[in-house]
């Protein structure tokens, strides 16, 4: 695990529903290289009392991430993080992220937040991202186990 | 009624209702700063003359309570009637429930909706009560220590020995030298100290952590944790005084009062100091009044993009008189009091309801059992 403990951020007063939100904030998190292969997450009852919601809810998040190919679910385990294999490209991928994200620009400017100021966070966000410790490619592994 | 009963019993239910007033007096000081009279507020609205208004008016009725239950306390005392005594601590523990009521009446006025950010960390939980396996267990071996004491003493214990007094101070109920009646107090002890045990266990595993960002060292909830196994301790030690009576005799009625006393001020004390310390950390930084040091960046990260109140993550409408929390959607058995320090139980969940009804029945089952022949 990185050496300051990754933090989950969610806004229940927002429209998104929380486990997507749960979904969205881990797999950025996942991304951005937060944790390594073989990596325990909270287990489900004690990111449910942290974050105020259902157990359900922070569930099905995990299952949604585990059907990505994030996280192992095991009965008693709780949540390991798996090596997830980068998949090609879906068709259309990439407009959609184009789509996405000139929506997204358009809400934060619609509220006042500079262009400058985006594109600066941009900037960073990008650097936090995708010049993380490089993806492992292959197939789904766990830590510890030869490559 | 002995003088010196009197005097002692006077001193001591004074000395009492002068405590839990002072508390009383204190709380609103010692819960977060957005949080008041169990009202989610804007932190500035401590400052207002509004609330200093409100703070005024309840402080007031705190100690007109008090000064009923004093009254109260000095008319049982001198005319032997100690159902006044009883009457007044009663008084002054309504008068300041009331005085709550009535302020948090004038407070909800100014509620303003708090920010529905939640931060976890995602670090491993300290998955170990403070002092570990041993420290835990130092209470229990302390009650088994007396318990073997008193075995290897079995003879110099009197056959038939005093465990109640009058109000005159005089014995007026006995035990035999039986197990039940020698190992009786210790049991109902053990049995009161597994039921905090478990209640710490509880908070460990299944209460938000007040700082998302530690590493559970430094929080409250750790904090708090100590507290109670200091606690612990104490009632170990209280009990053991009370069990080893058998051999060493009535200690005399100011020694009783004088160590009770004692432990009473020093839960006190402590529970006080658990607020203190993030007393002075307001002190050194005006816009942190948490009970973590860390607060001031969770409630930063709560409240940065909605200036809103980051409160304690629970909404406003779960609280039932500001005092009492049922919210089914909260996955957390144990949240912090608003007004009071400590945790209290969701009643949302249903185990809460299970826990309450034993910490009711198991030590209420234990004393039948060392009390009914």
């Amino acid at each position: 695990m990185a050496k300051s403990a990754p933090i989950l951020r969610i806004d229940l007063a927002a429209a998104t529903p929380a486990y997507e939100q749960i979904v969205s904030g881990l797999r950025a998190i996942l991304v951005a290289g937060g944790f390594e292969p073989g990596d325990q997450l909270p287990t489900v009852r004690q990111l449910a009392v942290d974050l105020s919601v259902h157990h359900n809810t922070v569930a099905e998040a995990y299952r949604m991430l585990a059907a990505e190919g994030w996280l192992e679910l095991k009965r008693g385990r709780g949540a390991t993080v798996l090596g997830r294999t980068t998949p090609e490209p879906e068709s259309g991928s990439r407009e959609k992220f184009s789509r996405s994200l000139r929506e997204l620009v358009a809400k934060a400017m619609a509220d006042g937040v500079p262009g400058s100021a985006i594109t600066s966070l941009m900037t960073n966000h990008m650097k936090e991202v995708i010049e993380r410790p490089a993806m492992k490619s292959g197939t789904a592994e766990r830590k510890g186990d030869k490559r | 009624m002995s003088a010196q009963f009197e005097i002692t019993f006077g001193i001591f239910s004074a000395a009492i209702a002068a405590m839990v007033a002072m508390l009383f007096h204190k709380i609103p000081e010692w819960t977060r700063p957005d949080i008041f009279f169990s009202v989610t507020v804007l932190p500035a609205f401590r400052e207002t003359p509004e609330a200093k208004k409100i703070l005024r008016a309840y402080r007031a009725q705190v100690w007109l309570a008090a000064a009923f239950s004093a009254a109260a306390i000095v008319f049982g005392v001198n005319t032997s009637l100690t159902l006044f005594v009883a009457l007044g601590e009663l008084v002054l523990v309504a008068g300041s429930l009331a005085a709550f009521l009535a302020a948090r009446k004038g407070v909800l006025p100014h509620a303003v909706p708090a920010s529905g950010v939640r931060v976890a960390s995602l670090a491993p939980r300290p998955a170990h009560l403070p002092g570990g396996l041993i420290g835990q267990a130092g209470p229990f071996a302390i009650l088994f220590a007396i318990a073997i004491w008193l075995r290897a003493h079995w003879t110099a214990i009197p056959e038939r020995f005093p465990v109640h007094w009058d109000a005159s101070g005089h014995a007026n109920g006995w035990a035999t030298r039986s197990a039940r009646g020698v190992y009786g107090p210790l049991l109902i002890a053990g049995s009161v100290l597994a039921m905090l045990t478990l209640m710490a266990y509880g908070i460990l595993t299944s209460s938000r952590r007040v700082a998302a960002d530690t590493d559970g060292k430094h929080d409250f909830m750790h904090r708090m944790l100590t507290a109670l196994l200091v606690i612990e301790y104490g009632m170990a030690l209280l009990f053991a005084f009370v069990g080893a009576l058998p051999i060493i005799g009535q200690p005399g009625i100011a020694l009783t009062f004088g160590v009770t006393l004692v432990f009473v001020a020093g839960v006190f004390v402590l529970v006080a100091s658990l607020r203190r310390n993030s007393s002075s950390i307001a002190s050194r930084a005006p816009h942190v009044q948490s009970a973590a040091e860390s607060y001031a960046e969770i409630h930063h990260l709560a409240s940065a993009s909605d200036h809103q109140p980051a409160g304690d993550g629970t909404p406003d409408g779960n609280w039932k008189w500001g005092v009492i929390y049922y919210n089914p959607d909260d996955a957390a058995l144990f949240v912090e009091k608003r007004f009071g320090i400590g945790y209290t139980m969701n009643l949302g969940r249903p185990v809460a309801w299970i826990i309450l009804a034993a910490m009711l029945v198991v030590p209420l089952a234990f004393a039948a059992i060392v009390v009914l022949k």
